[in-house]
C-alpha cells in the first residue's frame, strides 16, 4: 500500500508561481513616445467645463423655467381696466332691449336708470299716492263707478 | 480634530511613502517629479501589464496611456491614497478594459497553447548528459512558465489582479484592497480563493 501523498504547503506554489518571471524589456523610444504623447494630448478640461453639455441642458431648463414662469404671470394678472369713458360709451351701444341677454349682464345701477327713463310717464302720475289725499279720490272714483 | 487628524496622517503619509512626495512635488510644478516617477514606475508597471495582458506591445501601449493619465489626471491624485496603489488601479482598469475588448482574440490564441498533456514532464531518463539536456530543461521550464501563466489566466478577471499584486508586485493586503477597492478581508478572501484554484491546476507541478 503506498503511503499518502503529503499535501504540498503553500511554500512549493509559490516556487511554481515564480517560474513565471517575464523579463519586460521596453523599446528604447518609450520615453520619447511618451513625451510626445504628452505634448499632443489635449490639456484636460477644468471642472467646470468637463461637462459642457451638462451646462447647455442647465442653460435650456432655466429658460424654460422663465419661459413657464413669465407665461404664468401673464395668465393671472388681471387685464388692465379700460378708461371710464369707454366703459360709458361700451355701455350706451350696447344700450339693450327688452329681453336682450346684454341687459341682463348690465350693472344693476344702470338697468334702474334704464326703468326709469323708460317708464317715466308713469312714475310722473303717480304722485297721488304720495299724498294722503290719495286715497280719498280712489274712494270717489270707486263711488262714482258705482 | 477630524482636520488635526487629517493633517497628521496626510504628513504620515508624505513623510513614509517617497513616491506620494514626489507626485506631491509635480502637483506643485516640479515636472522633473514626473520624470522621475516614470523611472521608478516603468519597469514594475510593464511587469504587472504584461502579466494581465500577456501581450508586451499592448502591454507598452498601455504603459504609456498610464503615465499620461498620471500627468494629465494630476490635480486628482489625494495623499490619502498611496501613489502605488494609485498608479496600479490606473494600470489595471487599462488593463482589464484591454482584456474586455480583445476577450474574443485570446479565446482564439488559447486554443493554440498547450494543454497539460502535451506540457506534462518527461520522463528525465531519456535525457542525455549534453547541451541537449540544458536545452531540454530550458523546454521544460519554459512549458512550466507557459503553465502558471495559463493558470493564472484561467482566473477571474479580480483573482488574477489580486494574485499578481500579491505575488509578483509584494504588494500587501490593505494596498491590493485599494487597488481593487475592496475590504482587506474581502481581499484575504479572493486570494485564498484564487491559490486554492491555483494549486489544483498545477497540482501536477507541485
Amino acid at each position: 500500500m503506498k503511503p499518502p501523498v503529503p499535501d504540498p504547503g503553500p511554500d512549493r506554489l509559490m516556487q511554481v508561481l515564480d517560474e513565471w518571471q517575464p523579463t519586460p524589456e521596453l523599446s528604447p523610444d518609450f520615453g520619447l513616445r511618451l513625451r510626445r504623447r504628452i505634448l499632443a494630448a489635449p490639456a484636460p478640461l477644468p471642472w467646470w467645463s468637463v461637462s459642457r453639455l451638462q451646462w447647455v441642458a442647465v442653460a435650456v431648463l432655466l429658460v424654460l423655467i422663465a419661459g413657464v414662469g413669465w407665461y404664468a404671470h401673464l395668465r393671472d394678472t388681471p387685464a388692465a381696466a379700460p378708461a371710464t369713458s369707454a366703459v360709458i360709451e361700451a355701455e350706451m351701444i350696447a344700450q339693450p332691449g327688452p329681453d336682450s341677454q346684454a341687459g341682463a349682464q348690465l350693472d344693476p345701477v344702470m338697468r334702474d336708470l334704464q326703468m326709469l327713463n323708460r317708464d317715466g310717464d308713469l312714475i310722473e302720475h303717480l304722485d297721488f299716492l304720495s299724498a294722503g289725499t290719495g286715497t280719498t279720490r280712489i274712494q270717489d272714483r270707486v263711488q262714482n263707478d258705482d | 480634530m477630524g482636520a488635526e487628524l487629517t493633517v497628521v496622517l496626510d504628513a504620515s503619509v508624505r513623510t513614509l511613502d517617497p513616491d506620494t512626495e514626489l507626485m506631491l512635488r509635480f502637483q506643485e510644478g516640479d515636472a522633473s517629479s514626473f520624470d522621475e516617477i516614470v523611472a521608478r514606475y516603468r519597469k514594475p508597471l510593464l511587469g504587472f501589464l504584461i502579466r494581465l495582458v500577456r501581450d508586451a506591445a499592448a502591454s507598452e501601449e498601455l504603459l504609456q496611456e498610464a503615465f499620461l493619465r498620471v500627468y494629465q489626471h494630476r490635480s486628482r491624485y489625494r495623499p490619502q491614497a498611496r501613489f502605488s496603489t494609485w498608479i496600479h488601479q490606473i494600470a489595471q482598469n487599462l488593463a482589464f478594459n484591454y482584456m474586455r475588448d480583445h476577450r474574443r482574440d485570446r479565446l482564439h490564441d488559447s486554443l493554440d497553447e498547450p494543454t497539460p498533456e502535451d506540457t506534462a514532464p518527461r520522463e528525465l531518463a531519456d535525457l542525455r548528459p549534453t547541451t541537449e539536456q540544458s536545452m531540454i530543461e530550458a523546454t521544460q521550464r519554459a512549458r512550466r512558465q507557459q503553465r502558471v501563466q495559463a493558470a493564472i489566466a484561467a482566473l477571474p478577471e479580480r483573482q488574477q489582479a489580486a494574485v499578481i499584486l500579491h505575488k509578483y508586485q509584494g504588494m500587501n493586503y490593505a494596498d491590493i484592497g485599494s487597488t481593487l477597492k475592496l475590504s482587506e478581508s474581502a481581499t484575504k478572501s479572493i486570494l485564498f480563493r484564487a491559490y486554492e484554484s491555483l494549486r489544483r491546476e498545477l497540482k501536477d507541478l507541485l
